[in-house]
Parts: structure tokens; sequence; C-alpha cells
């Protein structure tokens, strides 16, 4: 099964996860290290370099702490949240150093929205705006909304991967849902 | 445009914005070989690590000079009348 461990060997697979098993690591690896990729470079503005660098953190500090994983939540939820962190973590050395500001990535906040050719057909125009929209929006509106709708996670899920009830991450997506709306809808004034 | 934009466009608008994306093939390999090389040296028995296995093969192969050296003493010393 393609993306996901089947419910069978799911038991067994958690077990040997936390006995560090090289097979399970393998297991665990080959099944997860592409979506969890493409949720992080979604969320580092696209930028691959970035983006292996986190998912590399992610999967080191998941090996580390395999033998605490009770298996309570699912093996996918687990990594989203450690790579959550690791995203989290970057922005805030990024906003330390500052140094990503001017070469590799743009602070999402300074992004402006207004710049899009007059050429662009609509739907890319359209695809456009979105794109620079969500990267305007703050990061945990950004990680709520990707969690909700590209990755199609539950409210229960979201909250577990951003340590928030799920009441909470309502209101979260709430929040955002209006801030992407508005930002749509004015695209010039960012 | 704000007020016509459902929940179910958001998706789709996101979803297209946001396509799956794969890592480079050589980042993968590169990464996996990293992992399963940390979980073997960290699974390998605490006395077959490299750190503790060079200090016990000196300490075996001296304490091997050593007894020769004696075993080589006590002979002579019986054998001479």
């Amino acid at each position: 099964m393609a993306g996901s461990i089947s419910k069978t060997d799911y038991t067994q697979f958690v077990k040997d996860l936390r006995r560090r098993d090289p097979s399970a690591v393998t297991e665990l690896y080959n099944t997860y290290a592409d979506r969890i990729y493409s949720l992080v470079f979604h969320q580092v503005d696209r930028n691959h370099e970035v983006a292996q660098d986190i998912v590399q953190e992610t999967f080191v500090a998941a090996l580390k702490s395999a033998t605490k994983f009770r298996g309570r939540s699912k093996v996918y939820t687990w990594l989203c949240s450690i790579a959550n962190n690791k995203v989290s973590d970057f922005y805030r050395r990024q906003k330390r150093q500052a140094k990503y500001q001017t070469s590799k990535t743009l602070e999402p906040d300074q992004i402006s929205i207004g710049a899009l050719s007059p050429e662009s057909v609509e739907s890319t125009e359209r695809q456009e705006m979105a794109k620079q929209a969500l990267l305007s929006l703050p990061l945990h509106y950004r990680q709520a909304l990707i969690f909700k709708y590209v990755e199609e996670m539950s409210v229960l899920e979201i909250g577990k991967i951003m340590g928030r009830s799920p009441k909470s991450i309502e209101g979260l997506l709430a929040r955002a849902r209006r801030e992407l709306r508005a930002k749509l809808a004015m695209p010039s004034e960012g | 445009m704000a007020d016509f934009i459902t929940e179910g466009e958001i998706k789709e608008l996101l979803k297209s914005v946001c396509p799956p994306a794969a890592p480079s093939p050589e980042f993968k390999d590169q990464l996996l070989q990293d992992l399963t090389h940390r979980v073997g040296s960290a699974t390998r028995p605490r006395w077959s690590q490299p750190r503790l296995l060079v200090p016990i093969a000196a300490t075996l192969i001296s304490a091997a000079i050593g007894y020769g050296i004696w075993l080589g003493q006590a002979v002579q010393t019986t054998l001479v009348p």
C-alpha cells in the first residue's frame, strides 16, 4: 500500500520501530519520506535545500524519540508533529539570523501579493495569487490550512500535531480562512 | 471575490497550489544511508562498538603477550637444574 502501512502490520511495525529495528526504520523512511518532504516543501516557500535539511532533521529526531513512541497517534501524525516543530524552529532561526530574507527565502509576511504579471493566464494568475496569499499568512495559519485542505487531516489530528485542542484548531482554521479570503480579495493591499 | 470563495474552493485552490513534491533521489539515498548507519551503530552490542572494541582488543593482545613472556620464563626456570 503506497503511502501508509497496512493495519495488520501496523502493531508489529510500531513495536519494531520502538526497538529501532533497521528494517522498520527503512520502512518508515520509504513510506513517509516523500509525504513529509512535500509537506515541508510547501511550508518553506518551496525551497528544496531548506526542505531537505528539515526532512533530515525530522527523521533523525524521529529515530531518537522512536523508543518513546507509544503508537497512540498515527505514525504519520507523529512525524508531522516533529516536522512541524522543525519548520517552526527554522523560522525562529531565520528571524534571528535574518540572512534568508535577502538571499534564499522571503519572510512570508513581507511578500508582496500585488506583483503579478498582467499577461498571466487567468487560472495561472489565480493560482499564483493563491500561492502568494498562502505564503503571506502567518506560519500557524498556513500550517493549519495545509494540514486541513492539502493533507485532508481531521481537526483532531491537526490538534495533535500542533499541540492544541480541536476547538482551538477550529478557531484557528476559521481565522486562517478569513485571512486567506481577505488576501485573495485584496491582492494589491497585501 | 472573497464572498464567492467557498470552503470547497479554498480546498481546490490549496491543492492546486501545493501539488505533491518529491526530494531528489540522491538526497533520499543519502539520508536513508545515514539513518540506517545511525540505527546500525546504535543497535550494535556495546562491547562491539569501535570505540570500545579497540581498547578491548589491545588489552587482550597485551595480556596474551604478557602471558607468553611469563610462560617462557617459567619454563626456563623449571628447566634450570
